[in-house]
């Protein structure tokens, strides 16, 4: 044991003063009495013996003296030291992701996790560091390196597992990007294994140790559910529900599918051999709307997926107006959208403007000049508006996209790397336009965005590009109409995978919403733009999101089928390699820290004191 | 002369008063007290044949006469009582308000007065660890203020050795009598062996003890150095309700001890508080107890 401190004994000076104190304070009154045997027996009695009693009677003052010795030892802040052969800073991984919730005899995998990492900071030597890092959807840097072990206690304490699927791959590189290929600096990744996507990444020569926590076999779980609106037919809906037994064992599992009132619409009997999965498909009839749940009724080890939602929102139709030459892909894709119907007009004059825009909630110029616009939402491709805002001079040929806007909602999942454009107009966004895919001497892509005017110009001709056959195309045209043509429904909803963001279009400028979450907290958030990204679904259930008067749903689930599978995943090795530039390893020297148990100690003797100064002892 | 002990109606009422031993004792002169001998009383006791020498004057002529035989009339002699006034004197009889020996010589007097009143011979004697100037034994209501006077000048010291003091008391005592002890009995020595040696001798044994409020309930807590009047010894203590209750308890247990002990040897034992008024002592209680008529 080591005192830090040990200039704390100068406390130990206080005893004297302690005693002299309780010399001075501690004045017995006499009194007189006809015979002291009878007050002996009960001191006997009631103490023992006398020396008992000599002992009760100065418990007090040798209580505040050991008061005293505790806080000084307290002070002088001793430590237990042990020596270890691991000396290394250390980047700790936390799985955190919904598989991390199953249930095990030692308490949920995370717990053990927890644990573990406990045990871990505590065997940190001396002088050495710990970052932290959770493994979620996304990575995330919880505590950066530091020797606090007090901090990184409380901070893993403080982690909880979400219902996200883990990106353990992403928290893997982030994590070695912190060690640097140092020999004195190592990666432990503490989680239940369910990340096959590690094994790629080449890990023989860099300080990895894997913790594995296990436990929890026996799962059934829903690992998809889906909801479409059957076309043509009023009131019916088709449903999709896969089951999935990740247990050892056949069972047999009881699914139902109710309405937002429990209405039951769908019973069944599920029997599953290890490892089978059912899929189940039914149509659901009548005036649904709201929220459908699917749920296996059977207590496993992960009852997260035991659980999916759905819901049933009625799509409003939407006119678009193509205005222009004709397009094959555009038209196609239009078409393909459900409640989206297009008329098609040559050309379009100024006067019959007003009327076009109340009977379409989109238009759409296809190469052709528009007149000057005010309000509506348009779309405008290959031509430029007659607005001072986006100037167009001239064209460029094979420009390159050099950035685009990732995170704006018109570019969501728009992947556009290598897109090739024959020629485009020039356009140079001005002060009320913004541009959100820059390209060499050129803004490929610009927008207005106005309370009244919502307008987006797409500076080059598709049919002179290969957008139309690229997987961003119809992703591209999803994003622009849900943002250019708001749901028009006064109920909306959405699907998104637990620990996802989720893009929200207003049809009325809002500045606040407030979100209810599975849990029935109401929590308001300010909003500062139309659509208005919803990055906190974190918890599988339903979101109900009120802006205004706007009610969108927004649907939670799992579905994943590698977080459901919970069977013990094949241990992932741990790679040491020895350290490359020679440096012989020191021991480590691992400290105890013992003040906060003497603090307890002092606690329980202030206590004790203090309860002879109530009996009056 | 001036009696300080008690006023001129109480002891008219005294007057009226007899004390009651439960023994028969052979007095020293005659009264009107039945003693074992038989002798010149009132109260016929049995024949017997007549010897040459007997008193003719006691010989039953009526059976002379049916029997033709002498057989002479036995009577039983009436003497006097021999009240002994043993008074505890130690340390310990200055506690209490009024203290527990000025109601000791009190009700002594009382019990003298009415003795001497009622023609029997009162001695006195006070004792704490060792036997004080005895009064002895006399007869003749004259003798009460030389009574009042012993009491009056008796004084508290000293510790208290019932034991020793009773048992030499027993032993010096010529003849028997009623003693009545009166004391508070708290002698760490015990009390056993001195009363054994009084009610085993000649002795009808009357026990007063006499207990002042505080001794039962003591009006003190928190920390304390108790210190014993009699022994100088002193113990440091601190003193909480739990305490106390095991202290009035143990007070309880005592006086139970004493009770039963007294009621093993046929003692007589009446305990009283210094809160109850003497007189009342006196009058009702010794009465209501048969040790007054």
């Amino acid at each position: 044991m080591t005192w830090l401190n040990p200039i704390a004994f100068a406390f130990l000076a206080l005893i004297p003063v302690v005693l002299v104190l309780h010399a001075l304070r501690y004045r017995r009154r006499d009194v007189r009495v006809s015979t002291l045997f009878l007050w002996e027996s009960v001191l006997r009695e009631a103490h023992g013996s006398l020396g008992l009693q000599r002992l009760v009677q100065n418990l007090p003052l040798l209580l505040q003296l050991l008061l005293v010795c505790v806080l000084t030892a307290v002070l002088a802040n001793p430590v237990l030291t042990k020596t270890v052969a691991e000396n290394k800073d250390i980047v700790l991984v936390l799985d955190v992701s919904a598989s991390m919730q199953t249930r095990t005899p030692q308490g949920t995998r995370f717990s053990q996790a927890q644990q573990r990492a406990l045990d871990l900071l505590q065997e940190l030597p001396r002088g050495r560091q710990m970052a932290l890092i959770t493994a979620g959807r996304q990575p995330q840097v919880v505590s950066f390196y530091t020797s606090e072990k007090a901090v990184l206690r409380e901070v893993i304490t403080n982690q909880q597992p979400t219902d996200a699927p883990g990106n353990m791959r992403d928290a893997v590189l982030l994590a070695l990007s912190f060690t640097q290929g140092s020999g004195t600096q190592e990666v432990v990744i503490i989680g239940d294994g369910a990340y096959g996507a590690l094994l790629d990444l080449d890990l023989q020569h860099s300080q990895v140790r894997h913790i594995q926590v296990t436990g929890g076999e026996k799962n059934i779980g829903i690992t998809r559910m889906a909801l479409r609106k059957v076309p043509d037919a009023p009131d019916a809906y088709d449903m999709l529900i896969v089951v999935k037994n990740f247990s050892a064992q056949a069972v047999e599992v009881p699914l139902q599918v109710t309405a937002v009132l429990r209405k039951p619409l769908l019973e069944r009997y599920l029997q599953l051999q290890p490892g089978q999965e059912e899929v189940i498909v039914s149509t659901l009839t009548g005036p649904l709307k709201g929220i459908i749940q699917a749920e296996i009724v059977i207590d496993d080890d992960f009852p997260l997926d035991n659980r999916a939602y759905g819901v049933v929102a009625t799509p409003a139709q939407t006119w678009v107006l193509l205005v222009g030459e004709s397009n094959y892909f555009l038209e196609t894709l239009l078409t393909s959208f459900p409640g989206l119907l297009v008329n098609v007009a040559p050309q379009v004059a100024e006067e019959t403007l007003p009327r076009l825009l109340e009977a379409n909630q989109l238009i759409i110029f296809n190469g052709v000049q528009p007149p000057p616009l005010r309000r509506g939402n348009f779309l405008l491709l290959n031509t430029t508006p007659p607005d001072q805002r986006l100037p167009s001079h001239g064209t460029v040929t094979r420009p390159q996209v050099l950035d685009w806007q990732r995170q704006q909602p018109l570019l969501q999942f728009v992947e556009l790397t290598d897109l090739h454009i024959e020629e485009a107009l020039v356009v140079q966004p001005q002060a009320g336009a913004q541009s959100l895919i820059d390209g060499t001497g050129t803004s490929l892509l610009s927008v207005i965005d106005e309370p009244r005017l919502h307008l987006v110009t797409l500076a080059f001709d598709l049919m002179r590009s290969d957008l139309p056959l690229r997987v961003a195309f119809p992703i591209l045209l999803n994003n622009l109409l849900r943002w250019l043509n708001p749901q028009q429904d006064e109920m909306s909803a959405g699907y998104v995978q637990a620990g996802m963001s989720h893009t929200m279009f207003f049809d009325k400028p809002v500045t606040q919403a407030t979100v209810q979450d599975p849990q029935g907290k109401q929590r308001d958030y300010s909003v500062s733009g139309n659509p208005w990204i919803f990055t906190e679904a974190q918890r599988v259930g339903v979101y109900i999101v009120r802006a205004g008067e706007a009610k969108h749903y927004l649907v939670v689930n799992l579905l994943d089928e590698t977080e459901s599978d919970i069977n013990p995943a094949n241990k992932l090795p741990s790679f040491m390699p020895r350290s490359s530039n020679g440096t012989p390893q020191h021991a480590g020297i691992v400290e105890t820290p013992l003040w906060l148990y003497l603090l307890l100690g002092a606690v329980v003797v202030l206590l004790g004191e203090w309860y002879i100064w109530c009996r009056d002892f | 002369m001036q009696n300080t002990l008690f006023d001129a109606e109480f002891m008219r009422k005294l007057e009226t008063l007899r004390l009651l031993a439960r023994k028969v004792f052979r007095g020293q002169s005659q009264n009107d007290r039945t003693t074992l001998r038989r002798g010149m009383g009132l109260e016929f006791s049995d024949y017997r044949r007549y010897h040459a020498g007997d008193d003719f004057r006691y010989i039953d002529w009526n059976v002379y006469s049916r029997l033709d035989r002498l057989f002479l009339k036995i009577f039983t002699a009436e003497e006097d009582l021999t009240i002994y006034l043993l008074v505890d004197a130690s340390q310990s009889m200055q506690v209490g308000t009024p203290p527990k020996l000025d109601y000791a010589r009190r009700v002594a007097a009382a019990l003298g007065y009415i003795g001497l009143n009622g023609l029997d011979r009162v001695g006195a004697v006070s004792f704490a660890d060792e036997l004080g100037r005895p009064m002895p034994p006399q007869r003749g209501r004259q003798q009460i203020f030389a009574l009042f006077r012993y009491f009056e000048a008796l004084q508290c010291q000293g510790g208290t050795d019932l034991n020793r003091v009773l048992n030499n008391y027993a032993r010096q005592s010529s003849t028997g009598g009623l003693a009545i002890v009166l004391s508070d009995l708290l002698d760490p020595h015990g009390y056993s062996r001195g009363f054994d040696a009084l009610a085993y001798g000649r002795f009808d044994v009357l026990v007063i003890q006499l207990v002042d409020e505080t001794e039962i309930n003591p009006p003190f807590e928190g920390a304390l150095r108790l210190h014993d009047m009699e022994s100088a010894q002193q113990r440091r203590l601190t003193v909480n309700r739990r305490m106390l209750e095991l202290y009035r308890q143990k007070v309880v247990d005592y006086f139970t001890q004493i009770e039963t002990f007294c009621a093993k040897r046929n003692i007589e034992y009446l305990r009283a508080s210094t809160t109850v008024p003497f007189e009342d002592l006196i009058l009702r209680y010794l009465r209501r107890g048969f040790y007054l008529h």
